[in-house]
Order: C-alpha cells, then sequence, then structure tokens
C-alpha cells in the first residue's frame, strides 16, 4: 500500500542535469538557419575564456553566435529558471500545487503595461519591459496591500480572491485600451501576449539576470520557512514564523522576478506550473532540492523548447513562440502525470 | 539502541519552567456589533507536572481557549509564561517553548514523514545549517515515542488520518519545549493508539513537562490527566481533579445528557448515558 520513498539525491540530479544544459546550450547555439559545427562552437567559448589563443572559425561565425544565437539561448536559460523557481514558491505559499505568479496578477498587469506603451507609441526597446514590470507589480501591489489592509488574518483564499478581481479589472482595462486602439497596434500586442524569445539581445539578459539569481538565492536561504509554511498559518507561528510577513516577502519576491522575465519575454506559460510539479516527484517537495532543481530542469526546459520553435520555423518559413511550444508540450505530458498519479500523491 | 527512558530522556531534555496563567482571557469571533464571545473571562492555570484536559461539548470554545493561550488569536485578559507576558516573547522564543498540535494538519506535498518530523527542529536551526546527530537523534527518539517509526519512510501524503496524526504528535515532541498544547491528539486514533498516546502524555508530564490537551474522551481525560477543565459556551465551568469535574450533575448540565458515573471493574471512572 505504502510506497517508500524514492527521492533523486541533489548531487546526483544536478551532476546529470548541468552537463545536459550544457550540451542543449551548445546545440541551440549550433544549430539553426545556419548551421555551425558544435566543435567550432566550442572552440569559440574556448577562445573567449581563453582557454586556446588561437582557432580557425567560419566566417562571420563570432559576429552570429555572440550577437544573435547567444543572447536568445542565455535568455531562454535565464527565464526559464526564474519561472520555474517562482512557480515554486508560489505553489509553496499557497499550500497548492495550481498556483503561480498569474495567479496574483502578473499577467495582466504585464499586459495592461505593455498594451499601454503600445498604444501611445511610446514603446521602445526600454520603454516597453519597464511599462510591463511596472504594470504586473502595480497589480500584485494592489492585491498585496488589499489583503494586508484586510486584517490580520488573511488567508490564503482571501490573497486569491483579490486576485481575481484586480485580474478581471485589469483585463476588462487592457479591453478599454485595445478598443482605441488601432489595428497595428492591436496585432502588435496580439504577438506579444504570445511570448518569445526573439531578437533579445544582451541587454535583456542583463534584465532578467538579477532579480532571478536574487530571488533563487533568497528562496535556497528560506527555503525551511517555506518548507514548514506548508505545514498550516497556526503550524508555522508555533514553530517560530509569521506566515502571513513570511508569505508577502516571498510573493513580492517570487513576482518580480516573474515580471522581469515576462517584461523581456512575454508571457510564456506553463514552464512555470509543470516544472516544479514534475521536480517534487522526482527529487520530494523540500523546497532547497526543490528550488534548486527546478531551476535547472527550467532552463532546459525553456532552453529545449525554444530550440523547437526555431528548427520548426525554417521550413514553414514564420517563427513560432516558445510560449506556444511549451505549452503544446507541457499539457500533455501534464495530463499524462495526472493520470498515472491519480490516486498516488493526493495533492489536492 | 537506546531505551524507553533514555528516549523520554532525550526528548524531556532538563526540566525547564513552564508555567502558564492565563487571566480573564475574552476571544470574539466576527467585528463590530455582531461579534459574538466564544470564551468568555476564562481563567486559567497549568504549571510543570500538569497534564490539563480541557473537554466539553461541540463549540463550547476548547480550541479557542487552547489557541488564545498559545496567542494565535487575538484576546483580551493576559496570558503569560513564566510570569512574562505572551506578547514581549517573539515568536522564535515562544517556539522554544511552546509546541502547538493542530486537531488535523493536512499537507499539500508528498514529504516523507521523516522529513516532516524533521520541521519540529525548525526553531533551533539557521536558514542553511544541515540537522546534526543530536537533532537526528532527538527526531528518532521522537518518532518512536510517537509510535510512527514504523513507516518513517513513507509519504505523509499516503498515511490515513491517525497515523498521521502521530507524525504530528512526533514533530511537535521533537520541538522538545517545556510546553506542550495538543487539539484532539486522539481524535482519529484507534483504541490502543489513544491509549498509548494518553500515556505517553502522561509520561512526559510526569517528568516535568506542562501539558494542556484539548480532549473529547472523558474516560481517557478521568484516566490519564492530572487536572480537567469543563468548558460551556465559553466559560470554564469547573477546573481541578477529574472525577470531582465529571460530577453527574456537571455532566447533565453541560452536555445536556443523563450520565451515570460508576467506577468499571478495573477500578477506573467509567460512565454510561441515556439520552
Amino acid at each position: 500500500m505504502n510506497r517508500k520513498r524514492k527521492e533523486i539525491p541533489l548531487v546526483l540530479f544536478l551532476s546529470v542535469g548541468i552537463p545536459i544544459l550544457f550540451i542543449a546550450v551548445i546545440i541551440s547555439v549550433a544549430f539553426g538557419a545556419v548551421r555551425y559545427d558544435p566543435i567550432d562552437i566550442l572552440r569559440l567559448f574556448a577562445l573567449k575564456t581563453g582557454l586556446i589563443n588561437s582557432a580557425e572559425l567560419p566566417g562571420g561565425m563570432e559576429m552570429a553566435v555572440l550577437m544573435i544565437r547567444m543572447p536568445r539561448v542565455i535568455s531562454a536559460v535565464v527565464a526559464g529558471a526564474g519561472l520555474a523557481i517562482s512557480g515554486a514558491v508560489m505553489q509553496g505559499v499557497f499550500r497548492n500545487p495550481l498556483a503561480e505568479p498569474g495567479l496574483l496578477g502578473v499577467s495582466s498587469g504585464s499586459g495592461l503595461g505593455t498594451l499601454i506603451a503600445m498604444s501611445t507609441g511610446i514603446a521602445s526597446f526600454y520603454i516597453l519591459p519597464a511599462f510591463a514590470f511596472a504594470g504586473a507589480m502595480t497589480a500584485v501591489g494592489i492585491i498585496l496591500i488589499l489583503s494586508v489592509f484586510s486584517g490580520a488574518r488573511t488567508s490564503t483564499v482571501t490573497l486569491i480572491m483579490s486576485g481575481m478581481a484586480v485580474s478581471a479589472m485589469f483585463g476588462a482595462l487592457i479591453s478599454v485600451v485595445l478598443t482605441v486602439s488601432n489595428q497595428y497596434q492591436v496585432s502588435s500586442y496580439i504577438f506579444w501576449t504570445m511570448g518569445g524569445l526573439v531578437n533579445r539581445r544582451w541587454e535583456h539578459v542583463a534584465a532578467m539576470f538579477g532579480p532571478v539569481v536574487l530571488t533563487m538565492v533568497l528562496m535556497v536561504f528560506s527555503s525551511r520557512k517555506l518548507d514548514v509554511l506548508l505545514l498550516g498559518d497556526e503550524e508555522a507561528k508555533a514553530l517560530g514564523i509569521n506566515p502571513m510577513r513570511t508569505r508577502i516577502v516571498l510573493i513580492l519576491l517570487a513576482s518580480a522576478c516573474t515580471a522581469s522575465i515576462v517584461a523581456v519575454t512575454g508571457p510564456i506559460g506553463f514552464v512555470g506550473l509543470i516544472v516544479p510539479h514534475i521536480i517534487r516527484i522526482l527529487v520530494g517537495p523540500g523546497h532547497r532540492n526543490l528550488v534548486i532543481c527546478s531551476a535547472l530542469a527550467g532552463s532546459i526546459f525553456l532552453l529545449l523548447s525554444d530550440f523547437l520553435a526555431r528548427m520548426l520555423s525554417i521550413p514553414i518559413r514564420m517563427e513560432f513562440s516558445c510560449g506556444v511550444i511549451t505549452a503544446l508540450l507541457g499539457a500533455p505530458y501534464f495530463i499524462f502525470l495526472l493520470v498515472r498519479n491519480t490516486g498516488r500523491s493526493k495533492v489536492f | 539502541m537506546s531505551t524507553e527512558t533514555d528516549k523520554m530522556q532525550n526528548i524531556a531534555g532538563e526540566t525547564r519552567d513552564a508555567l502558564v496563567e492565563a487571566c480573564d482571557i475574552t476571544v470574539y469571533a466576527g467585528k463590530g456589533k455582531e461579534a459574538i464571545e466564544i470564551v468568555k473571562n476564562a481563567s486559567f492555570k497549568a504549571k510543570n507536572g500538569e497534564l490539563t484536559g480541557i473537554c466539553g461539548p461541540n463549540g463550547a470554545g476548547k480550541s479557542t481557549l487552547l489557541r488564545a493561550l498559545s496567542g494565535f488569536v487575538p484576546s483580551s485578559g493576559t496570558v503569560k509564561f513564566n510570569n512574562k507576558v505572551l506578547g514581549s516573547y517573539k515568536r522564535k522564543e515562544i517556539a522554544q517553548i511552546l509546541s502547538y498540535m493542530h486537531q488535523d494538519t493536512l499537507m499539500p506535498f508528498s514529504f516523507i514523514v521523516r522529513d516532516v518530523v524533521a520541521m519540529g527542529r525548525f526553531p533551533y536551526l539557521r536558514s542553511m545549517s544541515e540537522l546534526d546527530k543530536a537533532d537526528v537523534a532527538v527526531i528518532d527518539d521522537s518518532m518512536a515515542l510517537a509510535g510512527c517509526l514504523d513507516y518513517c519512510d513513507k509519504y505523509v501524503t499516503e498515511l490515513s488520518g491517525g497515523e498521521r496524526q502521530r507524525v504530528m504528535l512526533a514533530r511537535v515532541l521533537a520541538q522538545q519545549t517545556p510546553m506542550i498544547f495538543l487539539d484532539e491528539p486522539t481524535s482519529a486514533q484507534d483504541i490502543r493508539h489513544a491509549e498509548e498516546t494518553m500515556s505517553l502524555l502522561r509520561r512526559l508530564s510526569d517528568s516535568g513537562k506542562t501539558i494542556v490537551t484539548v480532549l473529547h474522551d472523558l474516560r481517557l481525560a478521568a484516566r490519564y490527566c492530572t487536572k480537567t477543565a469543563l468548558m460551556f459556551k465559553g466559560d470554564i465551568v469547573a477546573c481541578g481533579d477529574p472525577e470531582e469535574v465529571f460530577h453527574q450533575g456537571h455532566l447533565e448540565y453541560v452536555f445536556h445528557i443523563k450520565a451515570d458515573t460508576f467506577r468499571n471493574p478495573a477500578g477506573q471512572w467509567d460512565y454510561f448515558t441515556r439520552l
């Protein structure tokens, strides 16, 4: 009846995962509309890191790899890690495996911010992400302020309810702005909502890198608090934690992390939901291992999704968004897991 | 293998003062005019070596009183631990004095039993430190005493209600606090495990801990508690020696049921009821 544990140790997971990520990076950089030899990619890395002094490389490769492919690939790595960590944290904070930052208005908020920037014509390389980030944090801020002022005994249900209300309001505002926008603005907004990593530059990587790394480090440090929070509010109090304050800090952190990613990539679904779920089955639900392994797996998942999107786009000459791929890959696997695990782990 | 006594010794640790004094506790539910009193001007005291059972009908305010004593719900009146007002302690300090067991704790994710019990060590750990040998020994002994060592490698989500309750009991023991508050620790236990749980609590209180537990089973309360408090509509109507508190008249007044008390062949306090 009761099965004994079979959790993969952290060291084993990392010693398999990190090489996979490295290989995925090399392959992603090498293949595309123009193909390079993966060995040449390795040579270029070695040259740039000073491991070798000179190498004969194909003409134009250095430029293409360093300025076009690498930023996109590293964007995927950073964004995937951040989305997966935020998802894991939100699920822990809400004690619910279906939670994600979108629950607290990150998606609708960043959508409104982006749309405003596009419709007013001030959207530019830097302004657009700034507006998206500001919109997301406004939505999250309103929700958290609401729940703080509604009393000290705010439950997660109140948070979810106010999240729904604020999301609905932002959704309505999006409709209002869409109504007064022109056709070109509407279509560019719709394209943004698909989420993607096309034409991302090093500046984009830089914008996400700080929040993602900071969130990861802080979450690993707070992992024991996250575990204890799963026992319930009163149990957490009895163990010396202020559950609501801890929750608000963690939500703010996870939301800021997601917002900084969404600002750059647009909304990419399913990474934050499915990656922590799978990792929980593999390494167990303890948050230290969960956060570290989710970050790694999220990177690999988004990188491969983007790679697939790029490869598929070559024959049809149209670029798919990697958000489409993550959902197309993620949803069936998720359903498969649900069917296979019915009755195993009673997750609601 | 350490003996039962060693395990008790390890969990009980050195006896620390654990005096609980509550004066004029009133707890309201709701706000403004519609607020109702769940606990009314209750005063209560428990000290080292005492196992206090709080009994009474559903909705009498037993759990609420226990939560007010732990500082989980706002209340008027004063609660003092060791002559110091509860509010002047930091949460982490309280966590090293008082542990609290909920009636039913559901874990949303499939943790392993051992890892849940290990959470009881939280108040003593720094954020990145690993469990040391002493921690592991405390966790093992807690599980052995609570009776969940047999299934310590299983997923907590796959356990029955009673098994899960014993995991939470072990978690509370692993916290090694001089005060232990429990909300119906035997509610999901079969008769054997209910007796074992109560007997364990009694041995812990005999070793110097201050234990307060909400109980529905009057027989268990009479058999194991050193003191009982009977609650009715937010009041503590009687408090003291269990057999005096569970007087026929009291039971009829509080439970609205005719109960005849007697001594069973084993010489223990017992009762039967007629509607």
